[in-house]
Formats: structure tokens, C-alpha cells, sequence
């Protein structure tokens, strides 16, 4: 089951832009336009894994909105063109799980999100792709009803990619996220466990790599290029 | 120097030297007077023994006389009238000599009188020829020490009194000074300050003399800056923000075609989105390039136009928008008819009202209602709409940049945030005003009244 996410943001080409990037990474999205519309949203008693929240909101301050998301049980990340420590500190301190100042790149959005996803234990308890199944309580991984046994690298490896499809991860970005940013190894670790993910499961032939440096992992039900639901 | 050692020297220089002469000039007069007195009284002893002397003998008398015995006979005479103190020269000699002193060159002394300081005393000596004898005088010598002591005791009481009155009026002089310097002095603080930015302290004087105008003036001055420079700060800050939320679309599709496998459909609209934004920017950047030669040049270029046909200009240009959006666009006349000419640019009146009516459409949802109404006899232009209208408390601000009423809808319509701070500089530049009514919900009107033209008898069109 996909992470359904809350995306509170007036701006139409704004709040496109994040629907668009979230669900290609395999989220599910709810875009609202104003703070009423977002109450609305908490009242209905929908069931949110997450809050993408504007500050700057037409109708109801984004400030507002933090405590009645947080007391529904949904984890809150602001986004806001105000990068002044002040609102900051005010956003956090009212209960937000981050803080993210506009303009702000994907990658480091969908990471952040990750990060406060698994940190409130919100996020998805198990990833599936065609016949892989990734128990993430458990760390088991299975493919076609068979367990395959991965070695923990692997297994952080598999998770990002699951995480991120259809995003492109330049190899220094994977560097960090899977062996951590102390590592000192070189790209080619990458490459290597790359290539053992491909060796043990079938479904890791969707590991693209991209020519500019980097690995994608292609899921078309995301991006509506294949029959997926979209 | 500093201007309060310059004064505080000067002052002091002149006040002493003004109580010095004064002094001296007083003590002075003091002892001659003195010593004249004694003078006169010891003129008057003399002619007193003299009249006695005369007595001893005549001049015949005196003539048969041989000299010795002359002179024997006046020594014991004179001893007989004359007290001690006083000595019978004979030319240059002296042959009676009653005083304790000896007497040398006596013909050095004038016809008055003379002080000499003998050691520690002084005295006055003073010699008459004896009426009654050719080449004799009598010299008396007194000691006047006494009186010259008590003079000089004067002139060192004087001295005190100097001191004490010159000390007085330094120090009065320094506090006066120091008062004005002191207004001089947070005069100076209080510019320093408006030059580091601090605006919040005024200088306050009591005095209502030129240096009270004075800090008035920086008062004023520091006010008004500080005005200008929050303006300036808003205008800053709000730029900033609106250039953000384009940018933030920019960057973020960009970085997803970069980086995210999208759909054919989505690269498209993503480009779509960089390139409409992009636009925005450069319209913004055009709009603030216009309001910054607006403020830096307050010079427009000034022909006789005739209103009517920019304002058909003007709705020439927006015709094919309203009639899309289903918009009633009119252009009337009020009142009698006749010319309106007035001296102005061209391209910036069209300007002002071309961003008054794309206000008015933005302002209607669909269907609507513009008003171009020309007022010859106002001499004025009114542009009016039956769309959103604004709310009361937002009508002063909506002529500052980037003021927004309703945030959303302006992102929607894609607005700049600066027409109407370019319609109100256009405005000031032309020497007019405008005047905005609306209500929420009814609809609002814009009215600019221009400088009415003096009547002219030439023909003068644009």
C-alpha cells in the first residue's frame, strides 16, 4: 500500500510540481489550495501518513494548521518561501517534524520525507513492486512467495531505490544515503551492490543506469506510462 | 581646536584683560590722588613757615648783609621756623639740612613734587624758592611710606576683588556655553546616529533659538528617511518573496526533468510551467525597471495629448480580451462634451490605464462590466468595474508595491503586484491624483483627476 500524502500549497503550478514528483516516486497525493480546505480534509478523519504544509496560505494561516494536523496524528513538514530562523523555530516548536525553505530540490524533499516517515513510523510497512514483496518491520525481502536473503547494504540499497523510483540517484547521493556520509568509499561500491541486487532478484532488472551517472529505478505504474491505476 | 576651548579661551582672555586694565587704571588714579593730597597739604605747610620765614628780615635787609653772615643769620632763623623734615638749599647746596636724609642733586627734582623709594620707605620731596631771596629754597622731604603701603594694601584688596569677579564670570560664561555647546553636541550625536541607521531617538531642546530650528530640521529629516528606507525594505522584501514563488516552480520542474522519469504529458507541462513562469518574471523585472525610471526621473517627456484618444487606444488593445472573457468593455463621455487636453507622455498614460483596466478584468470572474468614463469638465478620467471590489481597510495600501488584497487570486491571475504603484507614479509624475472608491462585492472605481490646461487659442492636438 502506497504513503498517501497531504499537500497543503495555495500555488496551482507549485502544488502540481510536488503531486507530480510524489506519486512518480510511488506516493499517493491529496492536493489542497487553502487552510479551510485542509481542516476539512483532518475533520473527514482521511487517513494521512504525512503533511506537506505552506505557511504563506490564503484563508488560514499555515502556522494554524500545524497543531490540529500533529493532534489528528499526521507528521508535518513545512515548506515556505520564509527562510528566516524565527519562523523556523516557531514552525518546529508548534510541532512540525521539518522544515523545508523554498526553492528546494526533490530529491531532498522525498528524502526528508522518507527520514520523518520512518521516524514517526508512519511510513509503509511493507514495499511491493510486481512480484517483490520488502517487509520493512522485519527486513525480509521476497520474491515470488521465496524469501531471498540480502546482505544489509543491500537491503538499504533495495529500500532507497523502492523509495525513490522513477527519481534519478546520482551515485555519490547513493553513497550517502545507504552507507552514510562519513563513508569513504568509492562510486564503484555502488556499482557493485547495483550489480548483486540484479543478480538476486528479477525484479532489480528495473535499475536503469543512466548514462549522466547515476541509477533509476523505472516503475511505469507510477508514472502513468504503464495500465497502472493512473 | 574644539569650538568650546576656542570660545571658553577667547572669553576668558578678553574678561581678564577688560578687569586687569580696569584694575590698574583704578588703583593708579587711587595713588595719585593719594600722594596729591599729601602734596597739597605739604604745599600748604610750606607757604605757612614760609609766611613766618618772610618775617625775619627784608630783602634790603638781606642785601646788606654780607654773605656769610646772610647765610648764618637765615640757618638760625630757619631752624627757629621750620620743623624737622625740611632743608635751606642755597642753589645747589644745602646749607641747613633738618631732614634724616642727604640731600644730593637737588636741581633733578621739578617744580612739583616727587616719590622716591628709599630701601623700604618711600618719600615725597617736594622744593619752593624763597620769594624774598634769589637761589634759595626750602626742601621738605616727608616719609609717606604709611600711605603707599596702604595704597598698595588697596590695590592687593582690588587684586582679590579681580580675582574673584574674573573667576565668577569664567565659570558663568563656561556653564552658558557649555548649555549651548551641550545642544550643539546632541546635535551632532543625532546625526551620527541617522547616519549608522538609528532612527527611533529624536533630539529634544528646550531653547527656541536657531539650533532648536536646527534640530527640527533632523528631526524631520531623520523621520522621512527612515519612511523611505522602510519603504524601500518593504519593496525589497516583497520582491524578493514574489520573485521566489516563480523561481521555486522554475527550479523544481527544471530538477525534475533533470531527474525524474515523467510521462511525455508531464515533460510538456513541466517545460509549459518553466516557460509561463519565466514570463512572469520578466514582466516583473520589466514593471520594476518602469517604476525605477519613474522614481529616478521625475522628468517626463510633456506634449499636449488629447485624452480621448489614448484612452481609445487603450480600449483598442484590451477590446479582444474583454470579449473573450465575456466582459461588457464601454467607453462614454459625461457631461457636455468637448476636448480633453492634457500635458503629458504618451506611452506612460496609456500605460496607467491600460494597468487600470487589466485591473478591472482581474477583477471580474466573467461577465463583468468596465467603465471608461472621459469627464471634460472634472477633467478627469474614470475607470470602473462591477468585479471583487476591495475591502475598505486595504484601500490606502493598494497603491504600494507588491501590496496584494487576496494573495490566491492574485498568484491565479498571475499578477506582478506593481500596476497600481506604477498607475500612482505615473499619476504623481503628471502632477494629478487619483482617487480610488470600492466596495467589496459592488465593485470599484478609479478616478484621475489631471491639471486642468489653460485655455489655448491654437490648435494643438497629439
Amino acid at each position: 500500500m502506497r504513503d498517501k500524502i497531504l499537500v497543503i500549497e495555495d500555488d496551482m503550478d507549485i502544488s502540481n510540481l510536488i503531486c507530480m514528483n510524489l506519486e512518480a516516486a510511488g506516493y499517493e497525493t491529496k492536493p489542497v489550495y487553502d487552510g479551510n480546505q485542509a481542516v476539512e480534509q483532518i475533520e473527514k478523519g482521511e487517513d494521512y501518513d504525512l503533511a506537506l504544509l505552506d505557511l504563506m496560505l490564503p484563508g488560514r494561516d499555515g502556522f494554524s494548521l500545524i497543531e490540529p494536523l500533529a493532534g489528528h496524528g499526521i507528521p508535518v513538514i513545512c515548506l515556505t518561501a520564509k527562510g528566516d530562523v524565527v519562523s523556523k523555530v516557531q514552525g518546529l516548536k508548534m510541532g512540525a517534524e521539518d522544515y523545508m525553505v523554498k526553492p528546494f530540490e526533490i530529491l531532498e524533499l522525498l528524502v526528508r520525507m522518507e527520514k520523518v516517515l520512518a521516524r514517526t513510523g508512519k511510513g509503509g510497512k511493507v514495499l511491493c513492486f510486481r512480484e517483490l514483496q520488502v517487509d520493512m518491520k522485519s527486513r525480509r525481502v521476497y520474491e515470488g512467495g521465496k524469501e531471498i536473503v540480502l546482505k544489509p547494504m543491500e537491503f538499504r540499497l533495495l529500500v532507497v531505490f523502492l523509495q525513490n523510483r522513477n527519481v534519478m540517484l546520482p551515485r555519490n547521493r547513493l553513497l550517502d544515503l545507504v552507507w552514510g556520509e562519513e563513508f569513504l568509499g568509492e562510486s564503484r561500491t555502488v556499482d557493485v551492490h547495483v550489480a548483486k541486487l540484479r543478480k538476486k532478484l528479477k525484479a532489480c532488472e528495473a535499475i536503469v543506469t543512466v548514462p549522466r551517472g547515476g541509477y533509476l529505478f523505472e516503475d511505469d505504474e507510477t508514472t502513468g506510462r504503464g495500465k497502472g491505476r493512473r | 581646536m574644539r569650538i568650546r576651548t576656542k570660545l571658553m579661551g577667547l572669553m576668558a582672555g578678553v574678561l581678564f584683560g577688560a578687569c586687569a586694565f580696569c584694575g590698574v587704571f583704578a588703583v593708579n588714579q587711587y595713588m595719585n590722588a593719594s600722594v596729591r593730597k599729601l602734596a597739597d597739604i605739604e604745599q600748604g605747610k610750606l607757604e605757612l613757615a614760609e609766611r613766618a620765614f618772610s618775617q625775619v628780615g627784608t630783602r634790603e635787609d638781606f642785601d646788606k648783609m654780607g654773605e656769610e653772615a646772610r647765610d648764618a643769620y637765615l640757618r638760625y632763623q630757619f631752624e627757629r621756623c621750620y620743623d624737622k623734615g625740611y632743608a635751606l638749599l642755597k642753589g645747589e647746596k644745602c646749607i641747613k639740612n633738618m631732614t634724616d636724609y642727604d640731600i644730593r642733586a637737588p636741581h633733578a627734582l621739578g617744580d612739583e613734587y616727587a616719590v622716591q623709594k628709599l630701601g623700604e620707605s618711600y618719600l615725597l620731596i617736594m622744593k619752593k624758592e624763597l620769594p624774598f631771596l634769589e637761589d634759595y629754597w626750602v626742601m621738605s622731604v616727608q616719609d609717606i611710606t604709611s600711605t603707599w603701603e596702604e595704597g598698595k594694601e588697596q590695590a592687593g584688596k582690588y587684586g582679590e576683588v579681580f580675582l574673584l569677579v574674573f573667576a565668577c564670570s569664567v565659570a558663568a560664561a563656561a556653564a552658558v556655553l557649555r548649555h549651548m555647546l551641550k545642544a550643539l553636541e546632541e546635535l551632532r550625536a543625532q546625526a551620527e546616529r541617522i547616519k549608522d541607521g538609528d532612527f527611533d531617538k529624536k533630539v529634544v531642546l528646550t531653547s527656541k533659538d536657531e539650533l532648536k530650528e536646527l534640530s527640527d530640521s533632523l528631526n524631520l529629516m531623520s523621520d522621512q528617511l527612515q519612511e523611505q528606507i522602510e519603504d524601500l525594505q518593504f519593496l525589497l522584501g516583497a520582491m524578493a518573496h514574489e520573485m521566489k514563488t516563480p523561481l521555486t516552480s522554475i527550479m523544481g520542474y527544471a530538477d525534475s526533468l533533470l531527474h525524474v522519469r515523467l510521462s511525455e504529458k508531464q515533460r510538456e507541462q513541466s517545460l509549459e510551467v518553466i516557460r509561463r513562469c519565466a514570463g512572469r518574471l520578466d514582466q516583473m523585472s520589466g514593471k520594476l525597471m518602469q517604476l525605477a525610471g519613474l522614481y529616478e526621473n521625475e522628468e517626463i517627456e510633456r506634449q499636449t495629448l488629447d485624452l480621448a484618444r489614448v484612452v481609445q487606444w487603450v480600449y483598442e488593445e484590451n477590446r479582444e480580451i474583454c470579449r473573450e472573457k465575456g466582459i461588457d468593455f464601454q467607453v462614454s463621455t459625461e457631461g457636455p462634451g468637448g476636448k480633453m487636453e492634457v500635458q503629458g507622455d504618451k506611452m506612460l498614460l496609456a500605460s496607467l490605464f491600460n494597468n487600470l483596466v487589466s485591473n478591472s478584468i482581474k477583477a471580474l470572474e466573467d461577465s463583468g462590466k468596465i467603465q471608461v468614463i472621459l469627464m471634460p469638465e472634472q477633467s478627469a478620467v474614470c475607470v470602473r468595474d462591477n468585479g471583487c471590489g476591495i475591502p475598505e481597510e486595504d484601500i490606502p495600501h493598494v497603491t504600494k508595491a507588491f501590496y496584494m488584497v487576496d494573495k490566491s487570486r492574485s498568484r491565479r491571475q498571475q499578477g506582478a503586484g506593481l500596476g497600481l504603484a506604477l498607475a500612482q507614479r505615473i499619476v504623481l509624475a503628471h502632477g494629478a491624483h487619483m482617487k480610488i472608491e470600492s466596495r467589496v462585492g459592488a465593485g470599484t472605481a478609479v478616478t484621475v483627476f489631471f491639471l486642468r490646461l489653460p485655455e489655448r487659442s491654437g490648435d494643438f492636438t497629439a
